[in-house]
């Protein structure tokens, strides 16, 4: 049992009874009304407030738009707080006011470094606590707080604001909240303003299940109404106090008030909670969580999750050749066909000879957390591009990997301390991998007690057992899977296999991974690390017998598939009516049928018809059909885009039958190079970029999108590197065109041959030819056009 | 036939715009307030709204093109609902003119921020400017009516 911990109420209330007046910043106060601050600060601790928080609210680079020195005025603010002689004086470091990306335009790194600023203030001008309120964003939350962990050694309270359905304004809701916090290890969190104490009760008893740290209530005075051009609130003291007694008896212990409440709240709140006694610990949790910034995921044995394998360049020489370029498109596809397809976490790996890891690696975690809400496993042997990483990736990730090495646990566990997260530990060492599951757990504990050094307990950790082939050792699944069970049972620990290591050199793979799926989820795994258009529990006698070690040199299995069983995979269903005909094909994508389209395809495949010819005679004049419809005004954009869906989902089938032995699609790109198109920078509006590429591919141009927001610098570079003969460029408003001269500019200054065409909803042809844009197109299928002109010049 | 096929392909794609309708995160939220003769409004469908946008364009043009056809709707009746907010408020001498959002007319678009700042919208309601003067999330709008008392209208 503990003593409750008092804070204060509110600061911007009192100064506006104190004469400050509307629309006037309260942190300018410092310098022109210091008096008027320690008065404020002086009521609460008198009130009975152990706990003030410093006038450092708008305290932001970003947000402040005075003229003095933003640090000096932080510092003025502490010392005046300290002048009240509370037991604590905390800096206060509320949201900067901007959004940070995928939502806005503000980056991880920028709204880090500006929270800096204030701490770093603050820590020189003597605080005793940093104090993050009023988040609304977990990443926003997040740059806060590492700014005072990197800056400082201050203990941290954070506190976040929520709307009537306990949810932030990102939509994370309260557990995915504490998943974060729990891991970025603060000293205490909770919630404040938004909500009125009453309203904030069933949060409270929510976040008790998850919290092991202090609740931090610090509720408005009720819903604010405006009264003769003045807000106010609903709850006086003396309903407040009652009202915060409930969230006491929730779980709370350290109380204050924000929005509309006074000494007198305080003072309430702290009379009635004299002589009781505050719960010192909630519950801990002990399950083993990960999150992004909107949903949590949990680790349990036997549920074998899907951790989605496809945005790994590992023998896929088209994500290579999307890393290399800056093509973000590739990937962004990727992660939502993977989700779509059902796993719950994707991997994410950059590891490409010739590329710059690090950054390539911070760039495609922040595009993927712009399109999935799943949480990501951090996958990378440089330490370098993990911390980066794990900088500024949304929520707690996995961390793929540690091991037993005691190199690789010095380099990887304090920047899990550091940063959050759940350490995926390889059970192997300096001596290779055990052959036994003894000598694998014997790591496993090994790597336990190290991680324990660092505060890291069982819950943070998923052990991975190691799949090897099991066509170079008949009882390499045999150990795995004892592993895997052993684990489960006497570490209780969670388990992941990337299982489709196991089928390496032998035929129908897929057969072989399904069934090791199977089997190590029924010994307990947690979770598989596979592609989840393919994975599923599924196993044949005879694979079982490759995996049990009892098929010798695999030769029962090798003799099944010499007959060509490739894969179980369904036969398309044959439609009730016509045979597939080009022309059925045809009229498929014209009517925008995407299902069809797609069977057909298939279908032509099937009965021998030559992938090219279904593309040439089928797919493109389907297109054209639609486009040139289009032009004459009979069809409009929704159907043309309709029919590029359709278009691409039957190119999609064809795709998969031009396969080269390297298992990765075979160009069918009409022309040698590649078009780049980008949104801006300073333009985050990208539906019609996004339109345009869409067609632009389907036409079968090779298109590199560089996505969004994206610097002059990059498309320039992009271009000369590529060998573009085309570069598109979009941008919505008025205030962001600028920008596209600009980059024109330096493209024409770098000797960058390509042909500009600009398109956008300010945009005409006029304003185009101004800039020194080569082309204007009015819409997605004017660009098609001009890039067929040029296409035919090249 | 390519009469039936238009029609046909206008068919599809109405049904897949109907079908995004359900799916679509739509929960509209706005604030307004009066001060004067002005009556100010600030609607977003918020952060969740641009998320589902970007996951859906990922992998389709056309899901991206409905979705911000019904983005548009969406936000438009918004507006409308708050300026129904505003009117019932009124006195009986009193009318509302049709709102205006800067950037249309001789409002300049930095006036966006203003509005923000007046309703305190960036901590009711998510909304904020870019450093480049967009309005985030994608879909939010601004906007101001006048409001008129009768004898000025005769």
């Amino acid at each position: 049992m503990g003593e409750f911990l008092f804070l204060d109420g509110a600061f911007g209330t009192m100064a506006q009874n104190a004469g400050l007046l509307p629309g006037e910043d309260p942190f300018e106060w410092n310098a022109k009304n210091p008096q008027g601050v320690e008065a404020i600060h002086k009521s609460y601790v008198e009130a009975g407030a152990d706990v003030v928080l410093a006038n450092t609210f708008g305290a932001n680079p970003l947000k402040y738009r005075g003229k003095n020195n933003l640090s000096e005025l932080v510092k003025a603010a502490i010392r005046t707080a300290k002048l009240s002689n509370a037991k604590r004086v905390a800096i206060d470091i509320g949201p900067s006011g901007r959004l940070l990306k995928p939502a806005g335009d503000l980056s991880f790194k920028e709204a880090f470094e500006a929270f800096s600023v204030t701490v770093k203030a603050g820590v020189e001008a003597g605080a005793d606590l940093a104090f993050v309120e009023t988040m609304g964003d977990t990443r926003e939350l997040k740059a806060a707080i590492l700014a005072v962990k990197e800056n400082s050694n201050l203990p941290i309270y954070a506190t976040v604001s929520l709307d009537e359905n306990g949810k932030l304004l990102t939509g994370a809701d309260v557990e995915c909240v504490s998943v974060l916090l729990e891991s970025l290890d603060v000293d205490a969190y909770g919630f404040n303003c938004g909500l009125g104490p009453d309203k904030m009760e069933e949060f409270v008893r929510f976040l008790r299940a998850f919290s092991s740290k202090r609740i931090i209530v610090k509720p408005n005075a009720g819903m604010p109404r405006m009264e003769g051009g003045r807000t106010v609130f609903s709850q006086g003291p003396e309903e407040f106090a009652k009202l915060v007694l409930r969230l006491v008896d929730a779980g709370a212990s350290i109380v204050g008030g924000c929005c509309g409440t006074t000494p007198e709240h305080i003072k309430a709140v702290k009379n009635l909670l004299e002589g009781k006694t505050a719960e010192k610990k909630n519950f801990k949790r002990s399950e083993c969580v990960v999150s992004s910034g909107t949903s949590v995921v949990k680790l349990k044995p036997y549920s074998a999750l899907v951790i989605g394998e496809r945005i790994n360049p590992t023998g896929k020489k088209a994500l290579k050749e999307a890393y290399k370029r800056g093509d973000t498109a590739y990937v962004l596809r990727e992660a939502v066909k993977q989700i779509d397809d059902g796993a719950e976490i994707l991997d994410i790996n950059c590891g490409v000879p010739g590329i710059d890891e690090s950054s390539t690696l911070e760039g495609v975690v922040e595009s993927v957390q712009s399109v999935v809400s799943s949480p990501l496993q951090i996958d990378t042997a440089n330490a370098e591009a993990l911390g980066r990483a794990l900088f500024i990736v949304n929520g707690k990730a996995l961390v793929n990997s540690v091991n037993g090495k005691q190199e690789s646990m010095d380099g990887v566990f304090p920047l899990v301390k550091r940063y959050g997260g759940t350490v995926v530990a390889l059970c192997l060492d300096e001596n290779g991998i055990p052959s036994t599951s003894q000598g694998r757990i014997d790591i496993a504990r090994r790597i336990l007690d190290e991680g324990a050094k660092y505060g890291l307990k069982k819950k943070d950790f998923v052990f991975d057992a190691l799949t090897l082939a099991v066509s170079a050792d008949p009882t390499a699944a045999v150990v795995t899977l004892e592993t895997v069970k052993r684990l489960t049972e006497e570490l209780g620990v969670n388990t992941v296999l990337g299982v489709s290591n196991v089928s390496f050199g032998l035929p129908n793979r897929p057969a072989l991974n399904n069934a090791m799926y199977a089997l190590a989820k029924r010994a307990g795994l947690s979770a598989a690390i596979a592609n989840p258009s393919l994975i599923r529990e599924e196993v044949s006698d005879l694979a079982l017998d490759v995996l049990l070690g009892r098929d010798e040199g695999c030769q029962a299995w090798i003799d099944a598939c010499s007959g060509g069983c490739e894969t179980s995979q369904s036969l398309p269903p044959q439609s009730a009516g016509d045979a597939p005909t080009f022309e059925t094909l045809m009229r498929a994508i014209e009517k925008g049928l995407l299902g069809d389209a797609k069977q057909v395809a298939a279908q032509l495949l099937l009965i021998g018809t030559e992938p090219l010819k279904i593309i040439g005679e089928g797919i493109v004049p389907a297109l054209e059909n639609v486009g040139l419809r289009f032009e004459k005004g009979e069809a409009f954009l929704p159907q043309l885009l309709m029919a590029a869906d359709a278009a691409g989902a039957a190119f999609g089938e064809v795709r998969k039958s031009l396969k080269t032995v390297e298992g990765e699609a075979s160009s069918e790109k009409r022309r040698a190079h590649p078009i780049v198109i980008a949104t801006v920078k300073g333009d985050i509006h990208d539906i019609g970029k996004n339109i345009v590429r869409a067609l632009l591919e389907n036409y079968g141009f090779d298109v590199i999108d560089l996505g969004r927001d994206v610097e002059p610098e990059k498309i320039v570079e992009t271009a000369l590197s590529s060998g573009a003969f085309m570069i598109g460029l979009s941008a919505l408003m008025t205030t962001t065109v600028g920008a596209m001269g600009e980059t024109i500019c330096l493209a024409k200054e770098r000797g960058v041959k390509a042909k500009f065409c600009v398109g956008g909803a300010v945009l005409t042809q006029e304003y185009a030819s101004s800039i020194g844009a080569d082309y204007y197109a009015k819409d997605a299928m004017r660009t098609v056009r001009i890039a067929e002109e040029l296409g035919d010049m090249s | 036939m390519p009469e039936k096929l238009l029609e046909e392909a206008e068919n599809a794609a109405e049904k897949r715009k109907a079908q995004l309708e359900k799916e679509a995160p739509l929960e509209p939220r706005g604030v307004w307030m009066r001060e004067g003769m002005k009556a100010y409004l600030c609607g977003t469908l918020g952060q969740q709204f641009d998320a589902w946008q970007r996951r859906l364009s990922a992998l389709s043009a056309a899901d991206a093109y409905f979705s911000q056809q019904i983005g548009l709707e969406a936000i438009e009746k918004k507006m409308d609902a708050l300026e129904e907010e505003v009117k019932a408020t009124l006195l009986a001498s009193e009318s509302l003119s049709p709102r205006r959002s800067p950037g249309y007319g001789n409002m300049p678009l930095s006036f966006s921020g203003e509005i923000i700042a007046k309703l305190n919208a960036t901590k009711i309601l998510g909304v904020s400017l870019t450093a480049s003067g967009l309005m985030v999330p994608s879909k939010s709008v601004t906007a101001i009516c006048e409001i008129k008392r009768e004898e000025e209208n005769g």
